[in-house]
């Protein structure tokens, strides 16, 4: 567990053995790689942006606890409704007070005692939210997506949650290619619009630091700038035009 | 945004061939004051010998898909679960579905799954497209998943049956509330859908055949990516296995079962071709 961003922005969450057992671990690779979700706090209650694999999940209530007061309101945000961002919410939900749980999407809707919140936000838009009193937060809707995917900036810290987006962090020799393995479908596509707005989306904001469901986050205004640029470029040489 | 409550009707089982059974259930959500429904749907394969699941539905339907197992199968044991992919709607009853039945193996593009139920990892077999279980009088084989989202997804066919089970493929035959029309809907739902009382129809049952417009915004809304990738060359595939392998039936996870296969393959084809034209 670390804070990304002067104590506002944590990592939570573990390691797991990216090997040939993992979908989107790149041919002949071998090593560990950060899953994360992240715990945002607010003035009275905190955010937590996806819940992070069942395979740590006594570990994040621990960290949870660790940095939650009794009590405490907790809300949560999905990127994505897939496995790997929602199973833990019954776990968390016994042990915290969650509010809601904010989620986008159709098909799947999260399980939780909590009011879930669908939010639909169109791709390449952004719309901001109260997610939690007191805590407003950005929701950013990339084109560079599988499935429908939210990306989470907080204005206050800089902050950008990337979801499945901006994964090569923390490889010997990160290569940005690596974390769009899940992206195959980008091989028959003109890519164009899509590198572009991952272009956009740090240029129309201040961007200080970059936290990837997987993978190890990027700090600091010109590394994510920088990383903007590689990934934006990678996007388009996988493409066809 | 929107607020969209979603809750789950009971639906019964529906039986579709020689030990072949649709089951699972139907979400409903409120579409612009219309009440929609979509299928999530689990297909059982009975055979002398094995008996296998194709998708395990949405927790939302645990106690459903439970009993309904129990209605067809009753005393004899559930042998595999096959879930075509890592998501909620095919996956997420995985835990229930291995306490119930303590001998079931999870079978298929088994990756992840030891990162989502741990506690299960001793009984995934990975089974590879092209590979094959023997049910006794039946053979299940694996297929790849032409159209997809996730990378680890697998389709599957049951030579007793003749039936092909397609996950997220092929899942737009339904009637599209105002039809064409995207009201105020955000281009992000994904779901396909379809009005009350359409619920478990094969194509040929619904009470018109989609048009190419409405299975192309189905087809849109459903897969994303389409919009950008000519998918053609997938088809071509498709209809390679369909040469191979007979079928009569074609089980989506999201729509109804087809059973017009040349007639919706085309009508397929035709609304992907016009997803890809307008989507770019
Ligand atoms: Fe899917
Ligand atoms: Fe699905
Ligand atoms: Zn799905
Ligand atoms: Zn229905």
């Amino acid at each position: 567990m670390s804070s990304l961003l002067s104590g506002r922005i944590h990592r939570l969450g573990g390691d797991i053995e990216l090997d040939e057992r993992v979908s989107w671990c790149p041919p002949g690779v071998r090593r560990t790689q950060a899953v994360n979700c992240y715990l945002l706090k607010g003035p009275s209650g905190s955010v937590l942006v996806d819940t992070g694999i069942r395979l740590h999940r006594a570990d994040i209530i621990e960290q949870l606890g660790r940095l939650m007061s009794p009590g405490e309101p907790l809300s949560i945000v999905l990127t994505r409704t897939e496995m790997e961002c929602c199973l833990n919410i019954p776990a968390i939900e016994e042990h915290f007070t969650v509010d809601s749980v904010w989620y986008t999407g159709g098909i799947t809707v999260p399980r939780s005692k909590a009011e879930s919140k669908r939010i639909a936000v169109d791709p390449g838009t952004s719309m901001r939210v109260e997610v939690l009193d007191g805590v407003v937060v950005e929701l950013v809707s990339p084109l560079l997506r599988l499935l429908p995917t939210l990306w989470v900036f907080d204005p206050e810290s800089g902050g950008l949650l990337t979801s499945d987006a901006f994964t090569h962090g923390g490889s010997a020799a990160p290569e940005t290619r690596e974390g769009l393995r899940k992206f195959r479908w980008f091989t028959g596509a003109d890519t164009r619009p899509i590198a572009r707005n991952v272009g956009d989306i740090f240029r129309d904001r201040d961007v200080r630091a970059v936290g990837p469901g997987y993978g190890t986050p990027f700090i600091g205004t010109d590394m994510c700038l920088e990383q903007a640029g590689e990934l934006a470029r990678a996007i388009e040489e996988m493409g066809i035009q | 945004m929107n607020e969209n409550p979603v809750k789950h009707d009971a639906v019964e089982l529906r039986w579709l061939a020689d030990g072949t059974y649709w089951l699972g259930g139907c979400l409903s959500a409120n579409a612009q004051g219309q009440e929609v429904h979509y299928h999530v749907s689990s297909y059982l394969v009975v055979g002398s010998k094995a008996a296998l699941l194709v998708d395990t539905g949405d927790p939302a339907h645990r106690a459903l898909l439970l009993a309904q197992l129990e209605l067809v199968l009753g005393e004899r044991p559930l042998d595999y679960v096959f879930p075509t992919h890592p998501e909620i709607p095919h996956a997420g009853n995985l835990p229930a579905l291995l306490d119930k039945y303590p001998e079931a193996l999870v079978v298929g593009d088994v990756r992840d799954y030891h990162l989502h139920f741990p506690e299960y990892r001793s009984r995934f077999r990975t089974q590879a497209a092209g590979s094959r279980i023997d049910l006794g009088d039946r053979e299940f084989r694996f297929l790849p998943a032409f159209i997809r989202d996730l990378e680890n997804t697998l389709w599957g066919h049951d030579d007793g049956a003749r039936m092909m089970f397609v996950s997220d493929g092929f899942s737009f035959i339904h009637d599209v509330p105002a039809a064409g029309g995207d009201g105020a809907a955000a281009e992000d739902d994904d779901e396909p859908v379809h009005l009350p009382g359409q619920c478990r129809l094969l194509s040929g049952e619904m009470p018109e055949p989609p048009t190419v417009e409405q299975a192309a915004y189905g087809t849109g809304r459903a897969l994303y990516w389409t919009k950008f990738v000519d998918v053609s060359d997938a088809f071509g595939g498709i209809e390679a296995v369909l040469d191979t392998l007979p079928t009569k039936l074609i089980g989506p996870a999201h729509g109804n079962v087809i059973d017009d296969v040349d007639g919706m393959l085309r009508t397929s084809l035709a609304a992907h071709r016009k997803v890809f034209a307008e989507g770019h």
